[in-house]
């Protein structure tokens, strides 16, 4: 079920309404009926593999607190990351690891006869995978201790809001709040309605309306030069920010209007001042899970910087891999990694010239220098995450900064706009503005929280305000029932 | 047993004073809801809640003219209309979807011809519009069925056909009933859900002002041959509009690009050949056939880069395993099969197009009159 349809805006008043209604004691039954009816509603039979994810670890997870023996605690952890990833990997890389063995066996002339599958990639398998894995490793390590209620650890791995794109939560947040009884609170319900809204708008105002182009120019990136090619992925930018964002948005409020608080995913990225930062505010339960879980595990940075470097190398790699069973994800993944470690590797030669050019003087200059900067590496980076194949990526890379003296190929503005996939040059101007009002709201939000300044405006502007954000969403909204992006990793 | 801490507000008094609160806010939001209803119910660009223009347009149609502005009505609700008053048979009726409404009676010089194609028909609308004939004894002497590889996705159904017709035809045919439409769906309207719907509110507000000033357009009685606006012709073809006829190419190559980028709806999780509705159509060819119906398939070919997209995406392998399918039931039946999904196949160019789908008259009936293929 998705967000942005119909289907969900039925469903969700109906079983927060219920929620509130229902006895306390009752209410996790009701979160896990709404929250299987959710993910059934794509393909059912899929729920088998949710509930087998929940069956492994509800019983890893006991086994490792009834013993104390470290290597016997160990044994299940093994065995809870085996029968994770493998189903991970027989749903989604599967195919990948197929079609790479076949071109290595091909190139020296070997057989290799694996069938292909032809099996759909279950929704959300990434993301409730790790949600579970967390959940072991965290009860192997004595952080969290096992959760014995069947029904309970269920509803933790299956909780509706989150189940299929995140955030990807820790068990020692979103378990004890299982137990807890909200009651209805005015605030809190408001509130949550206000970041659905905006997540709703993010995703079907911007995220939808650029996807046409940015999918238009990406499908023949051959037909486009230099100019076309740079807006489809600047649109891009925007695209896969609003597309995940707003869908974490959806599912932080949502929760929080059944009173439940879930991690912040997004903190304004594209505001970062270096490429730490931005992995820092960018999808970060993910991030911080590869954090907790395998760099740490890696040694984190208390080794030496050729084995940080490695750790990073290694960590973004698995990041890319985690997004897409592809090569342009894995490429991807090490390109940031590399970057990050070249950034590492000249922090003081940076500092040093910053110091020279007295960049302290002017450091509002400095900061749009290094969020530009920040900003065109994420950006030039991401044409790996779109591109179809590792020759498109290329190609737009190297095309990229062709064909300026001539940007819109003699066809007048309108007709490159036309060119390049909008139908219409209102559907540009639409993009753009809605674009630029998400970037005023990050910077008002830079400036402090914006909830408390806006309580503090007359009722008129307060609900001529929400009168805009509904009239924009549902006059230029994009109402295809389009997926998100993040659901098919 | 679980045991709680609690987060809730122990007063009652304070926890029924929020949810008053909050109620009462939530009428604030009711004037926007009126407003997007109202623009809907106004404009009503798709004619969905100011019925009537079916039975008019019937009417005309009987009564052998043919009918400009012709716009987004209900083209089964108007066929049942047309049914009820038709008087005499006709000697050839073409069911299948848009793709085969332009269809017309210069395809079969000398004979009498009614298109019963509909928007996005489906396997069941064609047994269905084929019942409303056949109940009032007009069975016609030849058949042409518009071939198309969706008629086979079980998972896909828009649920527009006739329901009570398509009980009674499936009845006749000793098929069970495999329910398709939820219950809600029988009960309410489901063109009511357009109502509030966003994208319906969109294409209101887009053309309020046009409404405003010239009111909705009117089916309107006509002899010419071809008009401005799009027009349904005596024998039930269709005439699309001056703008979607003189498309120029660079037009029709983008929207043929765009459609490949979107999964259509129709060919979604195409992944079996549906048994029931193998089943349906074999027993449904089968009693023409008995019948002394002849039949004909016509397999109106799509856009070169939206077959291309088919041929190259796995998740459209489905298209061609039913294309096999018709054409091996034809071959066992001895049934002409016309044309072919691939436009290079029969000699189509990306120009002769409408869009990434519909293929013009007059590409089509030089298709046609190249003959059948498998003879």
């Amino acid at each position: 079920m998705l967000f942005n349809s119909l289907h969900f805006a039925i469903f969700f008043p109906i079983v927060a309404g219920l929620y509130f209604l229902c006895p306390y004691r009752y209410r996790w039954v009701l979160l896990l009926v709404a929250s299987y009816y959710f993910y059934m509603a794509w393909i059912p039979v899929y729920a088998l593999l949710l509930l087998a994810s929940t069956v492994l670890d509800y019983t890893t997870g006991l086994m490792m607190g009834r013993t104390e023996s470290k290597a016997a605690r160990r044994k299940y952890l093994y065995l809870s990351l085996a029968g994770n990833l493998g189903l991970l990997f027989f749903f989604k890389y599967y195919n990948f690891f197929n079609d790479s063995m076949r071109a290595v066996c091909e190139h020296f002339s070997l057989t290799y006869r694996m069938p292909e599958s032809h099996l759909l990639l279950p929704v959300g398998i990434s993301f409730y995978t790790f949600q579970t894995l967390g959940y072991a490793i965290d009860v192997y390590r004595g952080v969290v201790k096992p959760e014995r209620h069947p029904g309970i650890f269920a509803l933790y791995v299956s909780f509706f809001p989150q189940l299929v794109a995140g955030p990807i939560e820790r068990a020692s947040n979103l378990l004890p709040q299982f137990r807890r009884t909200f009651d209805f609170d005015y605030q809190r319900v408001t509130d949550g309605l206000k970041l659905m809204a905006w997540g709703l708008f993010k995703k079907v105002v911007i995220a939808d309306r650029v996807a046409v182009i940015v999918d238009y120019v990406y499908m023949h990136p051959q037909n486009h030069e230099g100019p076309g090619l740079a807006l489809a992925t600047l649109f891009f930018a925007w695209q896969i920010y609003c597309d995940f964002s707003g869908y974490s948005d959806i599912a932080i409020g949502a929760a929080k209007v059944m009173g439940f608080t879930l991690m912040k995913n997004f903190d304004r990225p594209y505001w970062s001042r270096s490429l730490q930062e931005l992995w820092r505010r960018w999808h970060i339960s993910l991030m911080t899970w590869f954090r907790d879980y395998v760099f740490y595990s890696l040694g984190g940075t208390r080794k030496s910087l050729a084995r940080v470097a490695l750790n990073l190398l290694i960590v973004f790699s698995i990041t890319g891999l985690w997004h897409g069973a592809k090569w342009t994800f894995v490429i991807w993944g090490l390109g940031h990694g590399v970057l990050l470690v070249v950034s590492l590797l000249t922090r003081d030669v940076r500092q040093k010239v910053a110091a020279v050019l007295r960049l302290d003087r002017i450091p509002r200059l400095h900061a749009v220098w290094q969020v530009g900067v920040t900003f065109f590496m994420f950006y030039y980076v991401g044409v790996f995450f779109r591109a179809r194949s590792v020759g498109d990526a290329l190609y737009i890379l190297k095309h990229l900064f062709i064909g300026w003296s001539d940007p819109f190929r003699g066809l007048g503005f309108k007709e490159f706009v036309f060119s390049i996939g909008f139908r219409t040059i209102e559907d540009f101007h639409i993009a753009v503005l809605a674009i630029i009002v998400l970037e005023t709201v990050h910077y008002l939000q830079s400036r402090g929280p914006l909830r408390p300044r806006l309580a503090q405006k007359p009722v008129w502007f307060r609900w001529a305000l929400y009168y805009a954000t509904l009239l924009v969403i549902l006059g230029y909204g994009v109402f295809n029932d389009s997926p998100f992006i993040y659901f098919q990793f | 047993m679980i045991r709680r801490s609690s987060t809730s507000n122990s007063d009652p008094d304070a926890k029924s004073a929020d949810l008053r609160r909050f109620l009462r806010k939530l009428l604030l939001v009711v004037p926007v809801v009126f407003f997007v209803a109202g623009v809907n119910v106004y404009v009503d660009p798709g004619g969905v809640f100011h019925r009537g223009q079916e039975k008019q347009i019937a009417k005309y149609l009987l009564e052998g003219d043919n009918v400009a502005n012709v716009y987004n009505h209900d083209d089964r609700q108007g066929l049942r209309y047309y049914v009820e008053g038709l008087k005499e048979k006709k000697d050839i009726l073409v069911f299948g979807s848009s793709r085969t409404m332009v269809v017309d009676s210069e395809f079969f010089p000398g004979e009498r011809l009614f298109n019963a194609s509909v928007t996005a028909g489906t396997l069941r609308d064609v047994v269905v519009n084929y019942e409303l004939f056949h109940e009032k004894g007009l069975v016609p002497r030849k058949v042409v069925i518009g071939i198309e590889p969706y008629m086979l996705n079980g998972a896909f159904d828009n649920k527009l056909y006739l329901e009570d017709a398509y009980r009674r035809a499936l009845a006749r045919l000793g098929l069970p009933v495999v329910e398709s439409t939820p219950f809600w769906s029988r009960v309410v309207d489901r063109r009511y859900a357009q109502l509030l719907a966003p994208a319906y509110f969109q294409v209101s507000v887009r053309n309020l002002d046009k409404v405003i000033a010239l009111g909705r357009p009117q089916p309107c009685p006509t002899k010419e041959f071809e008009v401005d606006t799009q027009m349904a012709r005596a024998d039930g073809s269709l005439n699309y509009g001056k703008a979607r006829r003189t498309r120029d190419a660079a037009e029709i190559r983008r929207k043929a690009e765009r459609f490949t980028l979107r999964n259509p709806e129709e060919l979604a999780n195409f992944r079996v050949l549906d048994l029931n509705l193998r089943r349906m159509f074999e027993t449904f060819a089968s009693s023409l056939l008995e019948e002394g119906v002849e039949v004909i398939f016509l397999m109106a070919p799509y856009h070169p880069i939206t077959y291309r997209m088919m041929l190259d995406n796995q998740a459209f392998r489905c298209v061609g395993e039913a294309k096999d399918y018709f054409e091996a039931y034809a071959a066992q039946h001895h049934i002409p099969v016309y044309g072919s999904y691939d436009a290079g196949a029969c000699g189509v160019a990306e120009n002769d197009f409408y869009d990434a789908v519909h293929l013009s008259r007059q590409a089509l009936l030089r298709v046609f009159r190249a003959g059948p293929r498998n003879t």
